[in-house]
């Protein structure tokens, strides 16, 4: 149990560790270490080029928090999902948060907005997407998980449809290939601006779903079990999925459609940790996390100009998940 | 302990059942006999608190039950549903704390003392061999068997069973059963719905007997439990035979009357 902590703290620490050395700026891991201590013990930098320093501290640390931030955030949204609806098919963007953020930033790519307005709109049409979900599913007459599953997929599928018109009608030179990227997911466009954004969206709600993590396994029972042990179910759903939300929206907003992590990641760490949510939401954190960071990368660095990440995840994760599957995951 | 007084449920305005009223003292064991889509299961999820009823109250020591919080019904009432659906591979441990839920604040995870109470229990249930398996692996009397012990963790007053032998082969119905009666000879009240008069008759002090969705008798086992009310029940008609077993104890069952189909 203890070593099985330890395994997961260091792949933290040595993906972060690695992700600092990769880049087109080459320094040494020394160089690295003694900037950061500097930086840390507030001492003087002057003696260090100013291209390092841009390089590590405004480049690519605050690249390496967002990445991080955003790997925890799907692969918690995809164990909180699997859990609340007791499904271990669905994942992030199962209530279709994705195609509702990819909505937002290609009506802001195609009427040539700022970046920052391409953001909150993704951020915003996330959010829009899956209360469309949540009011569908309670016009049905008997609302029920199942219900709210479909009214995402509804959701998601008229959001799509939405995306692929914006992209029929978009310019084909500029602003057609810029929505295109965008949906395929990539960090490139990270900077230090994005930082207090995304700590404050993706870091709190990641820090209150970490605090109700126990909780979980009451939800995972089922409905009526859960209400039979005392939970108000469609309460506590209800503040996880608004957590989910908020964070996934903001992870989109900030990354572009990135596949595959919220339903893959949720399954390695139930193969090494079990389902108990107590250790799941701990380790599906670090393992999302490093996972994408080191997907990042390796995006950074396998061709000369930066590949799209949502490709390599998917390149990965879909064959990845095909051999878990053969291997038996442990559910009916 | 438990009163229900004149308890209505509907679906859409139409009724599972109406004008229920029963008296439960305390340490007795209830059967609830009835035909399939009587009103049973609904009748035990409303005094689990897991439905509303429509009109009507449920009083546990006096207490109005749709006064108090839903948390605090689950330290004094334990329901064991008739087939758990967890699509997750929890060990026995793990499925047994969860039982321990109504006493878990929100941002806590069971302490040493839960999961004291979680190992004791194990052990009370005879599952300790068990305790690191899968649940979603075991056979359907060792699941049962876990529910019950997960119940026990909740230290409930009341325990509703929703059929519990009904998935289990004969010795396990047993086991299930006797395990039950220790229960409820323990001070637990017990409240079981049953498809099986015999098991009514084996270990039952009182029963009611549920007929589209209207008592259509209640009291002890011996003057619920005659040829007339459940051949009236099951619309079919039915013998009690009585049998003596080697210690001259009188055994009662009741069989199908009605010639085998040829």
């Amino acid at each position: 149990m203890r070593i099985r902590n330890l395994i997961l703290l260091l792949l933290c620490i040595g993906s972060i560790f690695i992700s600092l050395f990769i880049g087109s700026y080459k320094v040494s891991p020394g160089e690295v270490l003694d900037l950061l201590w500097t930086r840390l013990t507030s001492g003087d930098l002057s003696r260090f080029p100013l291209l390092l320093q841009t390089a590590i501290l405004d480049i690519r640390l605050p690249r390496i928090t967002v990445v991080f931030l955003v790997g925890m955030t799907l692969s918690i949204a995809g164990v909180v999902y699997q859990a609340a609806f007791q499904n271990p098919l669905v994942s992030d963007h199962v209530l279709g948060v994705s195609n509702g953020a990819a909505f937002g930033a290609a009506l802001a790519l195609l009427l040539g907005l700022e970046m920052i307005a391409v953001q909150t709109l993704a951020f915003i049409f996330g959010i829009v997407a899956v209360l469309i979900s949540w009011g569908i599913s309670r016009t049905y007459a008997k609302a029920s998980n199942l219900t709210l599953v479909l009214s995402g997929i509804i959701t998601g599928g008229f959001f799509s449809a939405l995306v692929s018109f914006m992209k029929s009608i978009a310019d084909p030179l500029d602003k057609m290939p810029a929505i295109v990227f965008w949906l395929m997911g990539s960090f490139a466009r990270v900077s230090k601006s994005d930082l207090w954004y995304s700590v404050l969206f993706m870091g709190l709600p990641l820090l209150m779903l970490f605090l109700v993590r126990w909780r979980i396994n009451v939800l995972a029972m089922g409905e009526e079990d859960a209400k039979a042990l005392g939970m108000n179910t469609t309460q506590f759903r209800f503040v996880l999925i608004i957590l989910c939300t908020i964070a996934t929206a903001c992870a989109v907003s900030v990354s572009g459609v990135v596949a595959w992590v919220g339903l893959v990641i949720p399954h390695i760490a139930r193969i090494i940790v079990g389902p108990d949510h107590k250790d799941l939401v701990p380790a599906a954190m670090a393992i999302g996390g490093s996972y994408l960071l080191l997907m990042d990368d390796l995006a950074k660095s396998i061709t000369t100009s930066e590949i799209s990440i949502g490709i390599l995840t998917s390149l990965i994760g879909a064959p990845f998940f095909a051999y878990l599957l053969r291997k038996g995951t442990g559910w009916k | 302990m438990l009163s229900i007084r004149n308890a209505t449920f509907a679906y859409s305005n139409k009724p599972v059942f109406e004008d229920i009223c029963l008296e439960v003292e305390k340490g007795g064991f209830y059967c609830i006999l009835g035909p399939n889509g009587s009103g049973k299961t609904t009748l035990l999820k409303c005094l689990a608190g897991i439905l509303p009823l429509a009109k009507g109250k449920v009083y546990l020591n006096d207490t109005d039950l749709s006064r108090l919080h839903r948390n605090t019904i689950a330290k004094l009432i334990g329901y064991v549903m008739q087939e758990q659906e967890t699509v997750f591979p929890f060990t026995v441990r793990q499925m047994v704390a969860v039982g321990r839920a109504p006493y878990i604040g929100l941002y806590s995870s069971p302490s040493a003392e839960d999961l004291a109470i979680v190992e004791e229990v194990i052990a009370e249930i005879g599952l300790t061999e068990l305790r690191d398996k899968k649940y979603l692996e075991l056979s359907g009397g060792e699941k049962q068997l876990v529910m019950i012990a997960r119940v026990l963790a909740q230290k409930p007053q009341v325990l509703l069973m929703d059929e519990p032998a009904s998935h289990l082969d004969f010795k396990n119905q047993e086991r299930v059963m006797q395990l039950i009666k220790k229960l409820s000879l323990s001070g637990i009240t017990v409240i079981m719905s049953t498809h099986f008069p015999n098991h009514a008759f084996a270990y039952a002090d009182r029963v009611a007997i549920i007929h589209e969705g209207k008592i259509l008798a209640d009291g002890p086992t011996k003057t619920v439990m005659t040829e007339e009310n459940l051949s009236l029940a099951y619309d079919m008609p039915i013998n009690i035979l009585t049998v003596k077993d080697r210690d001259n104890q009188d055994h009662h069952f009741c069989v199908a009357a009605q010639k085998a189909v040829v």
